[in-house]
């Protein structure tokens, strides 16, 4: 939550607010690396957060000297953070410090860390205390409250009751409002809804380089919408990006594109709190491999927000991230992980191709989404021009289906015969199949390109279908667990025709950086005809 | 939603590139039954019928009128009612489109069988991809026609697969008769007891199996029901080539099992599997659905009280299995022959015969 903390504080410098953070953790939060990746951007960009530690020696169960090594008070120093030191047996030096450290970081927009000695009088949780009973004791009675009750028992009972009062005014109103919510409320089913109508046109030509579209919608959004902030590693110009798609942007808003410190959990973290805050973050990760490093933050905060605060709040966090292989990068850099985020709920999973203007899905992204979305770009797309797949008598066709795009490559005039479902960078090289699957083995195949793939959209995957009888879904990343399995299961749900359903994915091993081998291992024209003809070859 | 059958237009002689369609007998989304004729068409010579092979729902492609390109749809037939809004059928609604600009594209092993066959590229005019499939319809329409008109005149020799032998002057003059009569084909029916043990549901195709194996040793003794009528003799077949009657919503496809000699009633079982996974799907080759000389039809997981299932063309008869009785505790069994081949009394011994050696293994 530091992060996200972080991330709100952020957005008030950014919309010249006096407000600042208040992170409250616990020395047990020590152990976490999000902290000191927080900490060290929140003094390189001052940001105004102050964190107070509640140091109470304990971590759950677990003493302090089992856990933490050196001082507590130098981790923040060497960030260059100004520490106050205070404990709760010292009020009055409590208080002092807590006002000033407050002013401190409104009135030098920087952050700060509080450090505030205690005890916890209570079990961390309900009967798991196996503290000294003597040293509990001691501090029992040290306590302050306790030490203000025993001397002033009628002003104690008079205030707690007042407190009480507050409390269960507070709870007996949300109770009201939202105790009889029904599932149907809390849950909108983004399968649900208006189905919209599947208009086929032709696309236009377009012959721009996929990363130079992406940097224009950002370069025209960013000039429209003060809210758009890029956020990434190295995305300053003149470097502009692993993969170019900043280039120059941070010269004409160097206010609203910030280069950060490798440090994808925070950077993930500070995105929720600017989305919370009302921002539009599109967050860089510069590999796909390095997705699993902001998953703590997708997975346990950016998804749930909006749920967890009774719709109250939403975070409309978006992560940009390019995945895919053959370009000989080897095992850590060339993965496709797409199947880690489509076991997320709450969440859209977009895949942009080489075949579909990305300008207009962004958009729609910034348009219509009020909660996370992520992004997958294709390393080797970015270099391609977006182009009409040319299949001579095929019809390419696109259609926008819930603001994203479908492409759909069939037959001009004859029944097709097998249903191809495919995404992302395999898109390509899937209708690179389409001629030699027909002249070879007979296949009048009807491609289906998705760019939505969580959740989605199954009614023309299904009506092909119904008319193929046979479908196979081209992945890039291994067939154990992923997109194929969920299309072809959700698929034979949906229909009660007999359906031959084939999975063509890459091999399930690291992908080596030796370039012929990794062109072995990844799914590639030669392994998608095979199959594909193999299951036609009579 | 799944398409039966596809109708196009049928090259009915050489001369001809259109046709006028003359008569619908019925409109998109009526329900035709197989057999029934669903329109009539002219070429420059002859009016031409065309029967459904099928029984489901009609789609048209052209109304009254229309002048058709040899080899372009005329219609579909469905096994449920075809939907009209534009998200079910696009492909339809663009097969009407003009598309005689189009370039056909054929794929390798439609060249060859075009090659092979003779046909003339021409019937392919306005498709946009043809492959071995496509030519096998256009093959199938245009040779359907032509082989019922011309099965009277068909001379038959004697080769590898065939014994040929013309019939006597009598049994000619019978065979005329049945034909003025209007019918060549007669059914006999017995019934198959089975014992109080015997549980149809448990048996997978056990039974079916055993009755294969069993007419494929018996029609060693019968060769006029392994056997077929052309022009004025009859053609033995050689061997025995047991063919199974399948529909299991893909079309009825009548499916030739290997040679069974020295076969055991689970290779048969096997043998039997494997035709209807590939039946499933659709990975039947056309050696696969030809060239068998013996049909069985089994429905007894139908639920079908008895039925006589038809004589395919070049076989002297078929063998149906009915649905179990419960009650009674035994199945039909009907052998529909080819009068001008064989009569009542041989089609009841082989019936009867048959039904013996089946009792053994129950």
């Amino acid at each position: 939550m530091v992060p996200i903390a972080a991330g709100l504080a952020l957005a008030s410098k950014m919309g010249k607010k006096d407000g600042i953070s208040l992170a409250f953790i616990g020395d047990g939060t020590l152990g976490e690396g999000i902290l000191y990746e927080t900490m060290n951007i929140a003094s390189k960009w001052n940001i105004p957060i102050l964190i107070i530690c509640e140091n109470n020696y304990y971590a759950q169960s677990t003493k302090q000297e089992l856990n933490l090594s050196g001082d507590i008070v130098k981790r923040a120093e060497c960030f260059d953070i100004k520490v106050f030191k205070s404990n709760t047996w010292e009020l009055e030096q409590l208080f002092n410090n807590a006002k000033e450290s407050i002013n401190y970081v409104r009135t030098n927009g920087k952050p700060a860390f509080h450090l505030v000695d205690t005890y916890r009088l209570n079990a961390h949780s309900k009967g798991d205390d196996y503290r000294d009973k003597s040293e509990i004791e001691m501090y029992y009675r040290k306590d302050p409250l306790n030490v203000f009750r025993n001397t002033n028992p009628d002003l104690y009972q008079e205030l707690l009751n007042e407190i009480d009062k507050e409390l269960d005014a507070v709870i007996e109103e949300e109770t009201e409002k939202f105790a009889e919510i029904r599932i149907d409320e809390y849950y909108d089913n983004p399968e649900g809804g208006e189905e919209s109508e599947y208009i086929w046109k032709e696309p236009d030509e377009i012959e721009i380089r996929q990363s130079d579209l992406i940097y224009s919608f950002f370069k025209e959004e960013m000039r429209k919408n003060e809210q758009v902030v890029f956020i990434g590693e190295d995305v300053l110009a003149p470097y502009g990006g692993a993969f170019k798609i900043s280039k120059d942007l941070s010269t004409e808003f160097p206010e609203r594109v910030l280069t950060t410190p490798i440090s994808e959990a925070a950077i993930t973290g500070i995105s929720n709190g600017l989305a919370l805050a009302g921002y539009r973050p599109f967050l860089e990760i510069m590999f796909g491999d390095f997705i699993t490093l902001c998953l703590d933050q997708v997975l346990n905060h950016s998804v749930k927000f909006f749920h967890m605060y009774n719709k109250r709040v939403n975070c409309p966090i978006v992560l940009r991230t390019p995945m895919g292989g053959r370009r000989g990068y080897g095992p850590t850099h060339s993965q496709t992980l797409d199947k880690l985020l489509l076991c997320i709920d709450n969440i859209k999973v977009i895949s942009l191709n080489s075949l579909t203007d990305p300008r207009p899905i962004y958009k729609s992204i910034l348009e219509n989404e009020k909660n996370p979305v992520i992004v997958i770009e294709n390393k080797a797309d970015y270099a391609k021009k977006i182009t009409k797949a040319n299949v001579e008598n095929y019809k390419f066709e696109l259609a926008y289906v819930r603001n994203y795009p479908i492409v759909r490559i069939r037959p001009i005039v004859s029944r097709p015969t097998a249903t191809i479902v495919t995404y992302g960078g395999m898109s390509s090289i899937v209708v690179d199949c389409i001629a030699t699957l027909f002249y070879e083995y007979d296949v009048k195949a009807e491609v289906i390109i998705l760019s939505k793939i969580k959740p989605v959209d199954y009614d023309e995957i299904i009506r092909s279908t119904n008319v193929t009888g046979h479908l196979f879904v081209v992945e890039e990343g291994s067939a154990c667990n992923g997109i194929g399995s969920e299309i072809i299961a959700s698929v034979l749900e949906r229909t009660e025709n007999r359906i031959y359903a084939r999975r063509i994915a890459s091999v399930p091993v690291p992908v080596p950086a030796n370039k012929k081998l990794e062109e072995e291992v990844l799914t590639n024209r030669r392994n998608i005809i095979q199959v594909i003809g193999g299951v036609f070859k009579c | 939603m799944l398409v039966l059958q596809e109708i196009f237009v049928p090259q009915e002689s050489v001369n001809d590139e259109f046709v006028r369609i003359s008569k619908l007998y019925f409109k998109s989304g009526d329900y035709v039954n197989s057999g029934q004729a669903i329109l009539e068409f002219e070429t420059s010579k002859v009016n031409v019928c065309i029967d459904s092979e099928f029984d489901g729902y009609i789609e048209f492609f052209c109304k009254e009128g229309d002048e058709l390109r040899v080899g372009e749809l005329i219609c579909r037939i469905y096994d449920s009612m075809p939907c009209t809004d534009s998200k079910d059928n696009y492909h339809i609604k663009n097969d009407t489109e003009n598309h005689d600009e189009i370039e056909t594209i054929y794929s390798k092993a439609a060249l060859e069988l075009i090659e092979s066959s003779k046909i003339n590229k021409a019937v392919f005019q306005g498709r946009d991809l043809v492959n071995v499939d496509d030519v096998k319809n256009v093959i199938k329409n245009t040779g359907h026609v032509k082989e019922d008109r011309n099965l009277q005149k068909e001379q038959i020799f004697d080769n590898d697969e065939i014994e040929y032998k013309t019939l006597s002057n009598i049994k000619r003059s019978e065979i005329n008769n049945f034909l003025d009569a209007g019918n060549v084909t007669s059914t006999v029916y017995l019934y198959l007891d089975v014992k109080e043990s015997y549980s149809p549901d448990n048996t997978n195709n056990y039974l079916l199996s055993v009755v294969v194996l069993e007419v494929f040793k018996l029609l060693k003794k019968y060769p006029e029901l392994n056997a077929f009528f052309s022009g004025d003799g009859i053609a033995y077949y050689k061997s025995i080539k047991i063919g199974m009657a399948i529909d299991a919503g893909y079309g009825l496809k009548v499916v030739k099992l290997p040679d069974l000699e020295g076969k055991t009633v689970s290779e048969v079982e096997n043998e039997i599997f494997r035709a209807i996974k590939k039946y499933l799907r659709n990975k039947l080759s056309i050696d696969d659905i030809t060239g068998s000389t013996f049909t069985i039809s089994d429905m007894s997981n139908e639920g079908v009280a008895f039925f006589s299932p038809l004589v395919s063309s070049k076989q002297s008869a078929v063998l149906g299995i009915s649905g179990f009785d419960e009650k009674l505790r035994r199945y039909t069994v009907s052998l529909t022959f080819d009068h001008r081949v064989t009569e009542g009394r041989k089609a009841t011994m082989f019936l009867k015969e048959l039904i013996e050696s089946i009792n053994c293994y129950f």
